[in-house]
């Protein structure tokens, strides 16, 4: 199929699926660095008018029934990779207006030691226009995630940030069950929602699928789509 | 994973119909969705792809499904769809349509961008929508 064929039917796909399911607005960060507060609070503030948070058990609901339950419509904030400044810029701005984060955490950027994490992050595409933590920890502690968990979301973004479709079986089980354990290990509970680099989504890749599916994950974030596995 | 436009006077009825279905159903102003015209499709596509994805909060509408009895049966038993749900497959189509007469180098992630864009005019912070 040529790329205008591509484009032509991904668009025919996305807009079958946006027509055809229920819905979710969502906000993706990335980097939310201290110089960014003020806008990041912006979004959280306009969220917070408008929108209702929305928990894994909202989400379980609304995709079990095909009906939202809340007066306003649900606001996914989703905060991607598990940099520091999800706990100190990002959580007082939702604990003031009164909404869910979703953090996807990759473990191994936790798990990486911190002289080594900024060049962790550069070496796993981890974006990071800012330096502005000069003891050089740019991951969040297991400490600041495990008091995440209390009130928002704690997700798996796999272990390492790369491509699953490009590793051997060994690799993926690392990236989609390790990632799983160490949650298990850290938080002592699993963690139900997934998504892998580039988020491929359930039914693309069945490799990855069998993996999702072992290690218990109940959603599965991908580009256009959350599924509800299980 | 973003849009103000006036509506022309042959759409305002309708506007305010798609307005009243929104608040009924819940949803937001669904008509700010609406394709403009393909100078500004370009130019409010031009301008967001070239947001710093890693450093800003990018709008996203995502579609949810429900696998838990088979992949044959996405769609939750409960669900209708709603003037939101008509409206974005209704202007993505027509947005895609319109980049394509503009460009012969689009692939699948383009599409994301357009439904960026979508999000960006319903619920953006400085998209048209944000004065809602």
């Amino acid at each position: 199929m040529s790329a205008a064929g591509a484009f032509a039917a991904q668009a025919d796909r996305v807009a079958g699926w946006l027509g055809g399911r229920p819905l979710l607005r969502a906000i993706n960060f990335h980097n939310t660095a201290r110089q960014s507060a003020a806008m990041i609070e912006r979004q959280i503030a306009l969220c917070a008018r408008r929108f209702d948070a929305v928990t894994e058990d909202d989400l379980d609901r609304y995709l079990a029934n095909g009906t939202w339950h809340k007066p306003r419509p649900g606001m996914i904030l989703a905060f991607y990779e598990g940099y520091r400044n999800g706990y100190d810029v990002v959580l007082p701005l939702l604990e003031r207006h009164g909404l869910v984060g979703w953090f996807f955490v990759i473990t191994g950027f936790v798990d990486a030691p911190v002289p080594q994490q900024m060049q962790y992050a550069m070496d796993h595409d981890i974006g990071m226009s800012t330096r502005e933590y000069t003891d050089g920890r740019y991951a969040l502690s297991w400490d600041e995630i495990r008091e995440l968990d209390r009130h928002h979301v704690i997700a798996s973004h796999a272990r390492s940030h790369a491509d699953i479709a490009a590793m051997d079986a060994a690799g993926r089980e690392a990236e989609v069950v390790g990632s799983q354990r160490r949650f298990e290990a850290e938080l002592g509970h699993p963690v139900r929602s997934f998504v892998s680099y580039g988020g491929p989504a359930h039914g693309e890749f069945s490799p990855a699928d069998r993996l999702v599916d072992a290690a218990g994950y109940q959603f599965q974030f991908s580009n256009h789509r959350i599924q509800r596995l299980r | 994973m973003s849009l103000t436009r006036r509506l022309p006077r042959r759409d305002v009825l309708k506007g305010l119909v798609g307005s009243l279905l929104a608040v009924g159903a819940g949803w937001l102003h669904p008509r700010r969705l609406r394709a403009g015209s393909t100078a500004s499709l370009r130019e409010e596509l031009d301008r967001l792809v070239t947001r710093d994805y890693a450093e800003q909060g990018i709008e996203m509408f995502l579609a949810g499904e429900d696998l838990a009895g088979g992949a044959e049966t996405p769609v939750p038993p409960g669900f209708q769809a709603t003037a939101l749900n008509r409206e974005l497959a209704g202007a993505l189509r027509a947005d895609a349509a319109q980049l394509q007469a503009l460009r012969d180098d689009l692939g699948e992630d383009d599409v994301a961008a357009l439904v960026e864009r979508l999000a960006w005019r319903e619920f953006g912070a400085d998209g048209p929508g944000a004065d809602a």
